[in-house]
């Protein structure tokens, strides 16, 4: 059964005044060059939650709840379709005896796109529900894999974690003050299951498997009144492994143990996030916090020979990794400018992210320091729909507070000295454009 | 039950069913078409699609769409393929599908979003470097083993002109892993294991991504023409390795660099253009159409390019040969036309149940070619008779608008015939036949 539009030639004219923007700024979209960044996690899903720190689990963000509360999707007034861009550029450096060394990080690009849509008609009285997806993905790959040797220089958790598809769907539903949310989010895993075969005369290819990795999340809502709105969120352990097995290379007659080339691309601990809003007249207070459970990550590497049970091993398991379990406090602001037929809501953030990761007293070097988070933002929308579409843009910055390790036994006497000192800064923006459909 | 909370559980059983949907998926098979009433129409979905399936049969379908809907289904392929005699060991693909179709308008102009991926065997993909020597089924082996996510945006401009456009992905690997330590030299022991060996890793999966571009007309209620374009998607494997340190053997330890690579066009779908159309010649009877054209000559090769290097002191006395990486043989395959053509009657039970039959053929030509010089590429020309049925209850209960469920029975029929090589025995006598069975799960919901 077709549908019957009516069209009017003046709206015709603005749609495709409007279609030759969407145009453009999917052709740009398309012409993203080379890498990209899905902080999420690390700055926030989206404008509007960046621009709040990494808020909003009490607030309706349309397509953005999917990856912050799912059950704030219930709330959802209308079919919406998001599309934007993302980018963060770290200014990293490190200081060793040998001076103040930078830290090469490469620009990270993200595509972001969502869409909600509610399910039920509006009933004040009756069951709300809408379905969510969001996604930022950077534009030429899905996850990213570097685990480097331990005394190579990383940024693990700021740089590495950036680059990922982070995908997620959701469904929120809501009767009266409530509102309950479940979804997934979804990662992409690589198993070399027949792996890198090397015969004596000649290698015989790779094959391969990937897998989805993915991670349930849950969330919970509710308007307590004059208080303001709870929001709670609990998202699970999301980790993308990888693991390729090498048959022993056999060089001329001298064969050598199978290579077990295994590790963890992506780590996103087990979450969970409670935050409270309360609107005083056009202002709008948000204040939250996230634990983050890091003490069950298991370290980036395997060791590289698994031995049969009853051998001897030469080969050690990599020292665990010892992350800490850490909040991240955070609040925001909202303030709503009333310019008809422009609706202008201006948005401010901060947060604290303590590390999980412990000082690098031996040979290892793979950095993070706590970071303090301040944002801004803002939406542009229109009154009585004269232009179906809001934008809203953030920016944030990430200082991270210097912090000294302190290198013990023979470590003080290596490269880097007895003491290396990290500084840097991250600097965030996301750009995007909401069209109600 | 409430009402209420019969919407509960409505809610909750679709939130089941796409929770289910999304960890696992199915390639649009190009052989098949994707969703079951494409599958029972013989693969011709470009001028009927209307959900999710538009994303991959022709994207400006979707806005002919009325209301939000979630469809997600399963099929099953098995291969009873058989070479000289000797069955194909091509595991059977269970794929679970599912897609999202979100109609709206801007202006009063019709528009919807649409999302399909399929994931085959619960993988994002699963493949492998065939060898130019063994028997490999070019068609059977890798295509169907992908995953497929689309993206797509549609817009109704004109009440006679749907277009749509968007995104397909798929994922290639890219990587590099480094070994270091001293590898100890196996003396019938265990010694091999006494190696201190570690890694590092520098990998992406990268987007494989191609366009897909679909147009609509609609001249009249009865008559409806579709065109569509899909690019085509090539993933790679772009591997290196090394093993930089000692080897140690007995009463020496020698410095040793060992360097591996590995690239290969591990799987090939072809650029595809489809035009097709529906007429309804009776109101209860659809008749659908379609000729493909599939470019497959653009196919590079299957093969890997794989070489080695082994650096070892001239002093120890052990030479190993370096292998080069040669350019693999080509592939050599032809373009090919697919037409497909379906019936699907309605038998209208009762003003809010519908029920559909369809059948459906589609003649595939292979386009391996008879003679091979140097390679085995395998495929046969294959006649693809399809059956199906389909229902439709409109407003079953709230929040749903309609619930659809269709199901799907197509057997490609393989043509025996003879290629002839040299990269094995003198020619490979192939047949056998594809089953491919699934079925459709999709609900409407009312809406805002």
């Amino acid at each position: 059964m077709l549908a019957s539009p009516r069209l009017v030639t003046r709206d015709r004219r603005r749609f495709f005044r409007f279609s030759r923007c969407a145009l453009l700024g999917l052709a740009g979209i398309a012409l993203s060059s080379r890498a990209g960044a899905t902080p999420t996690s690390l700055f926030g899903a989206g404008p509007q939650s960046t621009a709040l720190a990494g808020g909003g689990t009490s607030l309706p963000l349309g397509a953005e709840a999917t990856l912050v509360n799912p059950a704030e999707l219930a709330e959802s007034p209308s079919k919406e379709l998001t599309f934007g861009l993302a980018a963060s550029s770290f200014s990293l450096s490190y200081d060793t005896a040998e001076g103040r060394q930078p830290f090469e990080a490469e620009l990270f690009k993200a595509v972001m796109i969502g869409v909600v849509a509610p399910l039920t008609a509006p009933d004040p009285n009756g069951i709300r529900a809408a379905l969510g997806l969001f996604a930022e993905t950077p534009p030429d790959y899905l996850v990213r894999a570097h685990a480097p040797f331990p005394e190579e220089t990383s940024f693990p958790l700021i740089v590495d974690r950036s680059g990922a598809l982070d995908l997620g769907v959701g469904l929120g539903i809501g009767y009266r003050q409530f509102s309950f949310g479940l979804g997934v989010e979804v990662l992409a895993a690589l198993r070399g299951k027949q792996s890198v075969g090397v015969s004596a005369t000649a290698p015989a290819g790779v094959g391969t498997e990937l897998f989805p990795a993915w991670a349930p999340a849950f969330g919970f809502g509710v308007d307590l009144g004059e208080i303001g709105q709870l929001g709670l969120a609990f998202r699970s352990v999301l980790r993308a492994d990888f693991n390729v097995d090498v048959p022993a290379p056999n060089l001329s007659g001298l064969q050598i143990a199978p290579l077990n080339i295994e590790g963890v691309a992506h780590y996103e601990p087990l979450k969970l996030d409670a935050e409270l809003s309360r609107a005083f007249g056009d202002f709008r207070a948000v204040l939250g916090a996230r634990y983050e459970r890091w003490s069950d990550f298991p370290g980036w590497v395997t060791a590289t020979v698994q031995c049969p049970a009853g051998v001897s091993c030469g080969t050690p398991e990599p020292a665990p990794s010892r992350y800490s379990d850490v909040i991240v406090p955070r609040l925001g602001l909202e303030a709503a400018v009333h310019a008809r037929p422009v609706e202008l809501t201006l948005r401010g953030g901060y947060a604290f992210a303590a590390t999980p990761v412990p000082e690098q007293t031996g040979f290892g070097n793979s950095f993070d320091a706590s970071r303090h988070g301040f944002a801004v933002g803002y939406r542009v929308g229109f009154a009585g729909h004269v232009l179906p579409l809001h934008l809203d843009g953030a920016l944030r910055l990430d200082w991270l507070a210097p912090r000294t390790h302190e290198k013990e036994g023979a470590a003080a006497q290596g490269p880097f000295g007895p003491t290396v000192t990290t500084h840097g800064t991250v600097l965030t923006w996301i750009f995007g454009v909401g069209v109600e459909l | 039950m409430t009402a209420p909370v019969a919407r509960v559980l409505g809610l909750v059983a679709a939130a089941g069913a796409l929770g289910v949907a999304l960890p696992a998926g199915a390639s649009p098979d190009i052989d098949f078409g994707f969703g079951s009433r494409a599958q029972a129409l013989g693969g011709a979905g470009v001028a009927i699609a209307d959900d999710a399936s538009a994303v991959f049969h022709n994207p400006s379908g979707l806005v002919r769409a009325e209301h939000v809907s979630l469809t997600f289904g399963y099929s099953s392929t098995s291969y009873s393929l058989e070479t000289s005699g000797n069955p194909t060991a091509l595991p059977s693909v269970q794929t679970i599908d599912a897609g999202l179709v979100v109609p709206g308008a801007i202006f009063t102009v019709p528009v919807a979003f649409g999302l399909a991926l399929a994931l085959p065997d619960g993988r994002l993909s699963r493949l492998r470097e065939p060898q130019p020597t063994e028997p490999y089924w070019a068609l059977d082996d890798a295509t169907p083993r992908l995953v497929d996510v689309g993206s797509t945006f549609a817009v109704r401009p004109l009440p006679w002109l749907l277009l749509g456009g968007g995104i397909g992905f798929q994922a290639s690997l890219r990587g590099t892993f480094r070994v270091e330590g001293t590898a100890v030299v196996a003396d019938g022991s265990g010694s091999e294991y006494q190696s201190t060996l570690r890694h590092a890793v520098d990998a992406d999966l990268t987007a494989s991504r191609f366009p897909l571009l679909g147009a609509t007309f609609v001249p009249s209620k009865e008559l409806t023409v579709g065109v569509s374009y899909r690019g085509a998607s090539l993933v790679e494997h772009r591997i290196q390795g090394a093993l930089v340190g000692a080897l140690e053997v007995p009463d020496t330890s020698l410095p040793v660099r060992y360097d591996f690579q590995t690239k290969a066009d591990v799987a090939y779908t072809p650029a595809q253009v489809a035009l097709g159309a529906s007429l309804l010649p009776l109101p209860t009877l659809l008749v659908t159409a379609e000729l493909d054209w599939q470019r497959y000559s653009a196919y590079r090769s299957p093969y890997p390019q794989t070489s080695t290097r082994t650096a070892l002191p001239p002093e120890s006395g052990i030479s190993v040969p370096d292998t080069v990486a040669v350019p693999p043989p080509p592939a050599n395959f032809s373009d090919r036309f697919v037409p497909h053509v379906g019936v699907e009657p309605h038998l209208g039970l009762t003003p809010r149940i519908d029920v559909a039959l369809r059948a459906g053929y589609s003649f595939q030509a292979s386009p391996v070619p008879r003679t091979q010089p140097s390679t085995r590429l395998l495929a046969v020309d294959r006649h693809v008779v399809s059956l199906g049925a389909g229902g439709v209850w409109r407003r079953p209960l709230r929040p749903f608008e309609e619930i659809h469920l269709d199901v799907t029975f197509a057997d490609a029929l393989g043509v025996p015939q003879t290629l002839t090589t040299t990269a094995g025995p003198d020619a490979d006598h192939l047949s056998g036949h594809v089953l491919l069975f699934g079925a459709t799960l999709g609900v409407a919901f009312e809406g805002e």
